[in-house]
């Protein structure tokens, strides 16, 4: 089975959150309540029961805004840092072969370790629970060969839904056509992680951190050093530690301070 | 029985210690089941991954208080360093190379374990610190979160490494060591083999 992808191409994006409605019916999320700050976007930030949502940056267009829109969820990376920092079996996973990243909230205890070591603070907790929800990837259709429910619903095609490497090579194109009206185009998500990429993919109009994203996400270097070699070592450390005390014990043997004949311990 | 035993921790004394010894073992099995996915299973003992989090971040309150009156307890007697512990180590205290006979004369606490109270106090500092970052991820900075998960882990487990030597070197390499903690007193011969100059002082009339 090849590495599935969705590759999100911002030029596209009219705005509409069909996307963001579809989620919210197949993942059967509730509506969080919203207040209004003067802008076109919903909801500041993702929440446990918000797994995607369109971000509107306005900027002055003419006499009018221009809206610059992102459609964005769970980037599902390769080699998933979440994944790394989760130490519950089956909690936080990633597909083998099909690379989306997927969590049981059954299994999730809530200990927060995933939101600490994912670069965007995707998962998202709640208290009420004591778990934290994502985007699925909307894994129970992906495994019956069904599209996202995002994808399918995007009436532009902004977002689409496919093998890794055919979107990948369709990103190159595009970003390419774009270039010309955008001068600042580019693809984010491949590049991440030095290049291990992620598996949710943008074209976007402007630098990633025009809309608030990290322009060069890896994973901290404290997470590499706690699980690359902490964990590794934590085994035989401590189990060196026991072996060493047997063997003192059989080499030196107890201290006996009778032997020195001075006062007598026990009567 | 009586006449050749002297007292040698207090009440107060053998409450933290005790308590601060089992709410470790809880911490530490808790711990590790937390730690990674390969120790999940010790989880079963303090009852599954869920649980296990709320026994270690209460364990952990309670150990950190035993902690704070074992470092108010013994401060004093762990602060004491003189020539004779420069060469307490350079002998081991006989544990290792030079015999125990060759060893210079020790105060209530031989030069060995004040660096073990030295290292579990600030070890146990550490902890409490990242363990707070832990539990209140959102409350501090990012970086300091990451930070504080590695940190957390690393002390955890160097001062599970620490505590094994300790009970080892207070249990089987050291008969009769392990009843000062249980019930506060120990032999007289004991105290003059392994602590000649606090014996000396305590049993002065
Ligand atoms: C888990 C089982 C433990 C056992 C069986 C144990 C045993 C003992 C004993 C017998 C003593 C008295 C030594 C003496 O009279 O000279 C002692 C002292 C002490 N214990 Fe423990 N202990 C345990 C856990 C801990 C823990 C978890 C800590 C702190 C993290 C700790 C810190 C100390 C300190 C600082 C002293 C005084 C100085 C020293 O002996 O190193 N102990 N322990
Ligand atoms: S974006 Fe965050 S939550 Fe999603 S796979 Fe990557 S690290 Fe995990
Ligand atoms: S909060 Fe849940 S999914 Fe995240 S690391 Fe902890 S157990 Fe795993």
């Amino acid at each position: 089975m090849p590495k599935l992808a969705m590759f999100v191409d911002v030029t596209k994006c009219v705005g509409c959150r069909a996307c963001t409605v579809a989620c919210k019916q197949w993942n059967k999320l509730p509506m969080d309540k919203t207040h209004f700050t003067g802008s076109y976007q919903n909801l500041p930030d993702l929440t446990p029961t918000t797994y995607r949502l369109v971000t509107f940056k306005e900027e002055p267009f003419g006499g009018s805004v221009s809206w610059h829109l992102l459609s964005h969820s769970c980037f599902h990376c390769n080699d998933a840092p979440c994944v790394k920092a989760c130490p519950v079996p089956g909690a936080m996973t990633q597909s083998a072969d099909k690379g989306y990243v997927a969590i049981d909230r059954k299994k999730c205890i809530g200990c927060k370790y995933c939101v600490t070591a994912c670069p965007w603070g995707i998962p998202k907790y709640e208290s009420k629970s004591e778990t934290v929800a994502k985007c699925t990837f909307c894994a129970e259709r992906v495994e019956n060969n069904l599209t996202t429910a995002c994808a399918k619903s995007c009436p532009t095609g902004a977002i689409s839904f496919g093998d890794r490497e055919a979107l990948l090579a369709a990103a190159k194109k595009r970003v390419e056509a774009s270039k010309k009206t955008f001068p600042k185009a580019q693809i984010y998500g491949p590049g991440a992680y030095g290049g291990k990429g992620t598996n949710v993919f943008y074209l976007l109009k402007e630098e990633p951190s025009f809309y608030g994203l990290p322009p060069e996400p890896t994973a901290s270097a404290a997470l590499g050093f706690w699980k690359d070699v902490l964990r590794p070592l934590t085994g035989w450390g401590i189990g060196a530690t026991v072996i060493g005390a047997l063997i003192h014990y059989l080499a030196k043997g107890p201290a006996d301070y009778e032997e020195k004949g001075e006062g007598h311990g026990h009567s | 029985m009586a006449t050749h035993e002297i007292q040698r921790f207090s009440n107060s004394e053998r409450f933290w210690h005790i308590t601060g010894a089992v709410t470790f073992i809880v911490l530490a099995v808790s711990g590790l089941g937390l730690y990674a996915r390969e120790f999940a299973w010790l989880t079963v003992l303090t009852g599954g991954p869920y649980l296990s989090k709320w026994v270690h971040f209460l364990a952990g309150l309670v150990f950190a208080l035993c902690q704070v009156m074992n470092f108010v307890q013994w401060r004093r007697d762990c602060s004491e360093w003189t020539e004779a512990d420069g060469d307490w180590l350079r002998k081991s205290g006989g544990y290792l190379w030079s015999s125990h006979a060759d060893v210079p004369e020790q105060g209530r606490f031989n030069t060995g374990q004040k660096l073990m109270f030295w290292s579990t106090s600030l070890e146990s500092l550490g902890l409490f610190a990242t363990g707070i970052v832990l539990w209140l991820p959102f409350a501090f900075p990012k970086g300091i979160a990451s930070l504080s998960l590695v940190l957390h882990a690393f002390f955890g487990v160097t001062l599970i490494m620490l505590i094994i030597i300790h009970v080892y070197l207070a249990t089987a390499a050291n008969p009769g060591t392990f009843r000062a903690m249980w019930t506060g007193r120990v032999s007289a011969g004991w105290a003059r083999y392994h602590h000649a100059r606090w014996w000396k002082e305590e049993s002065r009339p």
